[in-house]
């Protein structure tokens, strides 16, 4: 029975331990921010940027991501909470394939910033919590000031 | 203020992500009364569950209907709803690692249960207590592979 209960323990440890580490690492790629772009006429047409928006920040996420999902959901209310000024867009890589190549997409999500012209600005690899989604859209509203 | 999905029932084909979540941990306790006790028994009753999870759906299986009957109702709504084929996929997983276990337990083979009770348990803990779902992470490893043939 106390042999169990170790093998309990250290198992239990063992889920603690990569799970932390799997935590570090997501902050440690919230803390790179967003790596500015330099707008190209040549970026690819992601989406039209509604007439108005100071940009638009697209999640390029697919269907099994759950991190993809719950990233849409939190830049949907700070966009909200910043008046609503900034459009923000969920593609799904399964139906923009065209995307994967031309941006290099390696990581779901992957969440890029577009100018009102639709230009990609900032681009950002991985999921964003309440923070990021934050700076996400003061970046846009920045540019657009 | 938090993002909402509108109305209660998900879309056909998704769940509440917080259901498989609660399933994960419900399945951890399970797993956690097989380490201690060594019990085949219960490993082949958490063999069925994973297996009746498998054929319904997360959302239609025990875990996820005690899930919606209990739990649901006292939280508010979803900011999203989450594809429910990965979660599919990892109780699949959950169903061929402890399937193996129970299995070799029958044969006599030593430690079958516990080994496989504790390889599942990790998994189950994981995403429990962290929110990372491995068989998630496979099922979209499989997706992306299958779409490079």
């Amino acid at each position: 029975m106390a042999e169990r209960l170790i093998v309990l323990v250290v198992v239990l440890a063992i889920s603690a331990g990569v799970g932390l580490v799997a935590r570090w690492q997501d902050g440690r790629v919230r803390r790179r921010g967003f790596a500015p772009v330099e707008a190209a006429a040549s970026s690819p047409r992601i989406i039209d940027v509604a007439s108005g928006a100071f940009g638009a920040v697209v999640v390029l996420g697919t269907r099994a991501c759950i991190t993809c999902a719950r990233t849409y959901a939190v830049l949907r209310d700070e966009a909200s909470a910043a008046g609503g000024e900034v459009q923000i867009e969920h593609l799904l890589l399964e139906d923009r394939p065209d995307l994967v190549e031309a941006l290099g997409v390696r990581t779901a999500p992957t969440v890029v910033l577009l100018d009102p012209a639709g230009r990609v600005v900032g681009r950002h690899n991985g999921g964003l919590d309440e923070a990021g989604a934050r700076g996400a859209v003061a970046t846009l509203i920045g540019v657009a000031r | 203020m938090s993002a909402t999905v509108a109305g209660l029932r998900p879309p056909p084909g998704h769940v509440d992500p917080r259901g498989p979540r609660f399933a994960a941990v419900a399945t951890s306790v399970v797993l956690a009364a097989v380490v201690v006790t060594g019990s085949v028994w219960l490993l082949a009753a958490q063999v069925a569950l994973f297996a009746w999870t498998v054929i319904v759906g997360p959302g239609r299986g025990p875990w996820g209907r005690v899930f919606r009957a209990l739990v649901r109702p006292r939280l508010p709504p979803p900011a999203f709803y989450e594809d429910a084929a990965g979660p599919r996929f990892a109780q699949l997983v959950g169903l061929i690692v402890t399937g193996v276990g129970l299995a070799a337990a029958v044969l006599e083979v030593p430690h079958a249960v516990l080994v496989s009770a504790a390889v599942a348990l990790v998994a189950a803990t994981l995403n429990g207590a962290f929110g990372i779902c491995l068989g998630c992470w496979m099922y979209r490893v499989l997706l992306r592979l299958r779409r490079r043939r």
